[in-house]
């Protein structure tokens, strides 16, 4: 034990010198600690993610490359073509951080991939002043393919259901979309929604009808206000 | 089915305002005889963690709040970490909002504030320090102190907030903005601890000469130090606040292991001079009108109210989020200059105390209101810890100056760097 003049206190330490007032100690007992009060300082780990901060670095450096060119040597002809660079590295970065990055559930990461492709493939679309064929043919298919992946997950392997049952909701959700928009004439060609549509509501029907207790209650988990 | 819980009143808003510079734990220790031996106190652990079961959760996210979901993992002790309070890493903790760990002879369980308040925390770290000293064999009895050894019930879990809630009583809000500490902070997202032991039978002594309790005098001698450590306040109007938790259990029937706690506020205008008899009245006062039943219930009523409210509850999480981030800043944190929590004397069963040396209490700290104090009791002694970002350290030798200066004899015990 030590004794801070100064401040008169004790002070339990191996220290020379008053934590309080850097005034010399008075050793009291002549008695050392065997082992500081509390653990030693060491410099913490750097957390950080060398491979995503590259991934941005690259990203942004092309985005930034394209825009310039695209800039400088602008003509009619080929209009603003670096959009489609900005839009597929945006796609990449999500693909990176949510898909191979993540170590979050399955299902989670398929309705992400979903959602960002159609955004990916809705952008380009309208960029290129094209006919409509990203809602009209590719979002119908991408929303079909991810509530059957997960359907599948869900029907083959032996998991928690509640974990996936979400993710299955909104893809089907999803995939209702393109035939909302048919019914308003957004969408000239009727059979990929209508299957997209159909192929929803039928597993919906099919949770509705062998829903049970499991499902609502996780509903009401997840939705309780 | 696993079980799951809404987060209490009082714990709703932790998730949505935390995160690496502010991450609400905080921190109890208890200091036993021997050299902790890890695999005993990991079994204790997992004893333990199945009798507390709102502690056995981890935080998900609903559409509209957080909830808390039985949690299938077990919870791993770790060797104590030099970052006291150190955020928790869901993923690293597999999901547990809590940790445990050992160094030498203490083992500190540091909690998230979302789970519970300090009452619960403390009967948690008992029970698992009860149940690690019967596996080593000792003699113990938990004379009906330890919760391990009594049946559960469901008031454990009850929001002893929304119990009490009642329509009919009104209260208005109004919180202002207060003085803050400001300095130099510590790299790398370093909390100093500095701690001081007093002998409660010397402290009782001061008190009555001030005829006031241990947290009114603690606060008076907290005040008088900020009036000899102005150059760390920010020079602003605002008044100087000290915020004091106070522990519901005593107001109102509830033995929920969950937060249940609410707070006085002491405010001075750090300008004027004011002599130390005048700061205990003046503490005296503010405590003795804060602290009465109707007036708490007013305030529980206030704080359960938006949670009942219909567009409060049918708002996203998401934009609930950064709501609360908004509400924080102006009735949160920046309200606070000073907070000092007083956890009261802790009861530990009389077969148990041969074996147990010290028991701390600290609160992490943000940056926006640096410093704080936690103070406990146990076995004759106070302990009062100071937790801080900040290097600078007027306030604490103020405080631990002014204590001797009354008389009392303090030891103290730091964390610091070693200089």
């Amino acid at each position: 034990m030590k004794q801070c003049p100064k401040c008169e206190v004790n002070i339990n330490t191996n220290r020379k010198t008053c934590p309080l007032c850097y005034e010399k100690l008075t050793d009291l007992d002549k008695e050392k600690l065997e082992h500081s009060i509390y653990p030693e300082y060491r410099q913490p780990k750097k957390k950080t993610n060398f491979f995503f901060r590259s991934a941005i670095f690259l990203a942004i450096a092309a985005m930034i490359i394209t825009a310039l060119v695209n800039i400088v040597t602008y003509n009619e002809e080929g209009g603003w073509w670096s959009f489609y660079v900005l839009v597929s590295m945006a796609y990449f970065l999500v693909l990176i951080k949510y898909s191979i990055i993540s170590r979050g559930n399955p299902a989670k990461k398929i309705v992400i991939q979903m959602i960002a492709l159609s955004i990916l493939v809705v952008v380009v679309d309208f960029i290129a002043h094209s006919t409509g064929w990203s809602y009209t043919y590719v979002v119908p298919f991408l929303s079909l393919a991810s509530s059957a992946t997960i359907g599948i997950i869900l029907l083959t392997k032996s998991i928690r259901y509640s974990d996936y049952i979400l993710y299955l909701f909104s893809s089907l959700l999803i995939g209702l979309i393109p035939f909302i928009l048919w019914i308003f004439k957004l969408v000239k060609v009727l059979w990929p929604s209508l299957t997209a549509a159909c192929f929803s509501l039928v597993v919906f029907l099919a949770m509705l009808v062998f829903a049970d207790r499991e499902i609502r209650d996780e509903l009401r988990k997840r939705f309780h206000i | 089915m696993r079980k799951w819980y809404r987060l209490d009143n009082a714990g709703k808003i932790f998730p949505s305002v935390s995160n690496a510079r502010r991450a609400n734990l905080f921190r109890l220790t208890i200091t036993l005889t021997e050299e902790i031996n890890p695999v005993v106190l990991q079994e204790a652990l997992n004893i333990t963690i199945k009798r507390f079961a709102t502690f056995n959760v981890k935080l998900k996210r609903g559409f509209f709040w957080y909830y808390f979901e039985e949690n299938k993992e077990n919870p791993v002790i770790e060797a104590e970490n030099p970052f006291i309070m150190e955020p928790i890493f869901s993923r690293e903790a597999k999901g547990f909002l809590f940790r445990v760990s050992y160094y030498h002879k203490r083992i500190a369980l540091e909690i998230f504030h979302a789970l519970s308040d300090g009452y619960g925390g403390m009967q948690f770290l008992k029970s698992i320090t009860y149940n690690y000293l019967l596996l080593l064999g000792k003699d113990i009895d938990s004379e009906n102190m330890i919760l391990s050894d009594i049946e559960s019930v469901r008031e454990e879990d009850q929001d002893s907030f929304v119990k009490n809630y009642d329509s009919t009583i009104k209260m208005d809000r109004k919180e202002q903005k207060a003085r803050h500490f400001k300095g130099t902070f510590y790299e790398n997202n370093w909390l100093s601890l500095i701690s001081g032991k007093v002998k409660e039978a010397e402290l009782k002594e001061v008190c009555n000469q001030y005829d006031c309790s241990h947290t009114q005098l603690l606060v008076a001698c907290l005040v008088a130090s900020a009036y000899r450590s102005q150059n760390l306040l920010e020079q602003k109007k605002h008044l100087f606040q000290v915020f004091v938790p106070v522990n519901l259990r005593r107001f109102f029937p509830s033995i929920t292991l969950r937060n249940f706690s609410l707070y006085v506020r002491t405010k001075f205008n750090i300008d004027k001079e004011i002599s130390f008899p005048e700061i205990v009245a003046k503490v005296k006062e503010d405590f003795s009108e804060e602290l009465q039943k109707d007036k708490l219930q007013a305030r529980i009523v206030a704080n359960v109210k938006w949670e009942k409210h219909f567009l409060m509850r049918i708002i996203p999480l998401f934009m609930k989020k950064i709501g609360f981030k908004i509400g924080y800043n102006i009735f949160g944190e920046s309200a606070n200059s000073f907070s000092l929590s007083n956890l009261g004397k802790v009861d530990i069963p009389s077969s148990m105390k041969k074996y147990i040396t010290a028991i701390d209490f600290s609160n992490g700290a943000g940056y926006v209101s640096p410093m704080n104090m936690g103070v406990v009791g146990y076995n004759g002694d106070i302990t009062m810890t100071f937790a801080s970002r900040i290097i600078e350290r007027d306030l604490q030798r103020e405080f631990f100056r002014i204590l001797a200066g009354l008389g009392l004899k303090v030891t103290i015990e730091t964390n610091e760097l070693e200089v």
